[in-house]
């Protein structure tokens, strides 16, 4: 009987214990989020900056030089490589950060959701005369400072970078030079049939949606910057068009195992993948990659000393006299529901002055393993900024593109509102991949971008 | 009278918790995913519109989820015979077969379940890698190159790429399954087997097998929840849906349209319609394996 009531007692005890176990998970979140409204402080300022290539000590150096610039002012800093997650999260605590770096194109997609859910705040005030003549001409003219291509700025793009196809300069200039640069289409595949007798392809792209900045180039080169400003915008005779037709034939064209290399898509979608596509680049596999200069970094430790990068805007139709590049930037923006609106834009004007863009050039990385200390300098869109660089790769990819005959050309496609089962990626450059393997024409690639072209545009905001 | 009363008192106040929580953690999120799959809703902010049923109207029309479902349906379906029939067979061998190392292969089948997705996914790169890969290395070197592909790059092979890696995974939890059973069948009956002259493979479709059973109807169910967990787990590591959606499933499918696209509220009416899914389909297997239960 005793024994009996032990036994009662004992287990109700061990039922209790595991409910206040299990409920202090809930407690202590709570605790949580009290402790962070105290951040509604007039003078702290959330800043919420992804953590890419970049480092951190970037961020850390802005953040002190504009407490310096600002008394009584306290930059908070949220550095995370997974700022989607940590923010989303915040958000729907309706904890909002101040002012946010995180771009759009990324896996996660998370500036585009705030975009598509109107919660990214107008700042087009930030940009007055005094600003806008000190910025390069253009760079807030795309949608990827306009997103929903209204005139109105909802992205800062405060670092860019032209991008193009990369390649081994060692193999087109100097004593060793196996074959000349080509400045056209048709020279580009002339040189890939040349390549091919000596086993090696012409081209490789590290994944299909690296071929954005060339799907961009390529339009306005086609087309003109009216239409490709409206291809952006979801012109319905986009794709139909002789331009739009001309840009699939020749992508189309180019992927095909002819002239990409063999590997190419198996690698492309498992993890880590793209970096077997680029090394491959190195390896001399292939000649050709679309990608950016942060591609150097990327590949740093596996790149042999002897080697070296060299970039070329994609090829211009033979007969064309400008050649168009791709700028690729990197976004600042502020949530609609900003605690500290004002300061908010007070610092995104800051990541233009002279003292942000000095910062950003004495840029550097550190390799974790090595601890090796390596510059990486980061260039603000503002006038002479790319001038500054010290001589090299990176320097003479700037200087090549802001020559004479070069259009530059920016933006993304613009915002819509959300569209239940569309898969933008996969419609718009997935395709390629299945062209890659003979699933898919260029004719069905075609019909599947009409079909998207004419969802987007009926849900544009 | 009132000893019966406190009993009751007893047993409720012990279940409480358990219920509560099951009720929190299960319950609500669960009935959450259907009242949000009617909505229109942002993945950040909270916005949100009622749809009604519009979202499962689109699904329907969606062709990037048909291809996901015929491929989970594929993957289940190829998943459950391959590890079935072979977990069955290493675990016979194992539980009856008489040679040495027993235990050496218990430890090495059941490795591959502690390995953790992210290792398994780069152990199969490594093996499926098209220039540098130990499968197509191999095969050239015994001369096979007739057979080398791209296992990872070829759209009509690479889900069976993606099955091979699960089977490999599952095969040993399921085998250290069917091998407790197994080692519950009394002995004396395999002895009268044999007496009566019964071969090791006779012996063991009349008396192995029936005498499992149960066991295997329990894991067929198994099979339909972790393989459509675990596929989503292995696209995302192995192949995130490529190439152009070969290898997209549910799940996959269903993250990159709530977080990816922005579409919380479909994405959430693909979880629906999961749910539902594996929900049927267990509830069919269980009907149609329902047998008479032999008595041990």
């Amino acid at each position: 009987m005793k024994m009996k009531k032990v036994k009662k007692l004992v287990a109700l005890s061990l039922v209790s214990a595991m409910t206040v176990t299990a409920l202090a998970g809930c407690g202590s979140k709570s605790n949580d989020e009290g402790g962070s409204d105290k951040s509604g402080d007039e003078n702290v300022l959330k800043v919420a900056a992804f953590n890419g290539g970049n480092g951190e000590q970037i961020w850390k150096d802005i953040a002190a030089a504009f407490e310096k610039e600002n008394e009584g002012v306290k930059v908070e800093l949220q550095i995370s490589s997974e700022l989607d997650q940590d923010l989303t999260k915040n958000i729907k605590n309706k904890d909002y950060p101040d002012v946010v770096y995180y771009n759009l194109g990324q896996e996660s997609g998370f500036t585009e959701n705030m975009l598509k859910e109107n919660a990214v705040e107008d700042i087009s005030d930030v940009f007055d005369d005094e600003l806008r003549g000190r910025l390069i001409d253009g760079i807030l003219d795309g949608t990827d400072a306009q997103p929903y291509g209204d005139g109105k700025i909802y992205l800062a793009p405060i670092f860019y970078t032209p991008t193009g196809f990369w390649y081994n300069k060692n193999l087109f200039e100097g004593d060793n030079a196996k074959y000349t640069l080509p400045t056209n289409w048709d020279e580009f595949f002339a040189l890939g049939d040349q390549a091919k007798k000596d086993g090696v392809s012409l081209f490789t792209f590290p994944q299909a949606g690296y071929l954005d900045a060339t799907m961009y180039t390529m339009l306005e080169q086609a087309g003109g910057m009216d239409f490709y400003n409206k291809a952006l915008k979801y012109d319905a005779d986009t794709w139909t068009s002789e331009a739009g037709q001309k840009v699939l034939d020749t992508l189309g064209k180019l992927v095909t195992p002819d002239y990409t290399q063999e590997d190419t898509v198996a690698n492309a979608n498992a993890d880590g993948g793209f970096k077997i596509n680029q090394q491959n680049v190195i390896d001399g596999k292939a000649l050709f990659m679309p990608n950016g200069n942060w591609v150097i970094g990327e590949m740093a430790a596996s790149t042999p000393k002897e080697f070296s990068w060299g970039m070329m805007p994609a090829p211009k139709w033979s007969g064309d006299t400008t050649q168009a590049v791709y700028m690729f930037t990197e976004q600042m923006w502020i949530p609609k529901e900003a605690p500290n609106m004002e300061l908010a834009k007070e610092f995104v004007k800051f990541m233009y002055s002279d003292t942000v863009v000095d910062i950003l050039l004495n840029n550097t990385t550190t390799n974790k393993e090595t601890k090796e200390t390596t510059p990486a300098p980061i260039v603000a869109p503002v006038k002479g900024a790319a001038d500054k660089l010290p001589e090299g790769t990176t320097k003479d990819v700037y200087a090549a593109s802001a020559a004479e005959d070069v259009v530059s050309v920016t933006g993304t496609w613009a915002t819509t509102k959300p569209i239940e089962g569309l898969d933008m990626k996969k419609n718009v450059y997935g395709a390629v991949e299945s062209i890659n393997t003979g699933d898919m024409t260029v004719e069905d690639w075609q019909n599947q971008l009409v079909d998207t072209w004419k969802k987007c545009a009926d849900n544009m905001e | 009278m009132n000893r019966a009363k406190s009993q009751r008192r007893f047993v409720l106040a012990c279940l409480a918790p358990a219920v509560i929580l099951v009720a929190i953690f299960i319950f609500y999120p669960t009935i959450n995913v259907f009242k949000m799959s009617l909505f229109r809703m942002g993945a950040i902010t909270n916005t949100s519109e009622f749809v009604g049923l519009s979202n499962f109207k689109t699904l329907m029309e969606d062709k990037n989820f048909l291809e996901a479902m015929q491929n989970t349906i594929l993957i289940i379906v190829l998943v459950m015979i391959c590890t079935i029939v072979l977990a069955i067979l290493f675990a016979a061998l194992l539980s009856r077969g008489k040679f040495k190392g027993k235990n050496f292969f218990r430890v090495i089948f059941y490795i591959p379940n502690i390995l953790s997705i992210v290792v398994i996914g780069g152990i199969f790169g490594a093996i499926y890698d098209p220039s540098n890969g130990l499968l197509n290395t191999f095969l050239e070197a015994i001369h096979l190159d007739g057979l080398t592909h791209k296992w990872m790059g070829e759209p009509d092979i690479v889900i069976y790429s993606v099955i091979f890696a699960l089977v490999w995974q599952a095969i040993g939890y399921y085998m250290v399954m069917y091998m407790s059973g197994m080692s519950a069948i009394p002995e004396d009956l395999y002895e009268a087997a044999s007496l009566d002259g019964s071969s090791e493979i006779h012996t063991f479709f009349s008396v192995t097998l029936p005498l499992i059973w149960t066991n295997i109807r329990t894991t067929l169910t198994f099979y339909i929840i972790s393989t459509i967990n675990l596929s989503f787990l292995f696209v995302q590591i192995m192949t995130d849906g490529g190439p152009n959606g070969k290898t997209e499933v549910f799940l996959n499918y269903m993250y990159k349209q709530a977080y990816g696209n922005g579409a919380y509220g479909y994405g959430m009416a693909i979880g629906v319609v999961v749910f539902l899914f594996s929900f049927i389909l267990a509830a069919i297997v269980n009907k149609i394996t329902d047998r008479e239960v032999y008595e041990m």
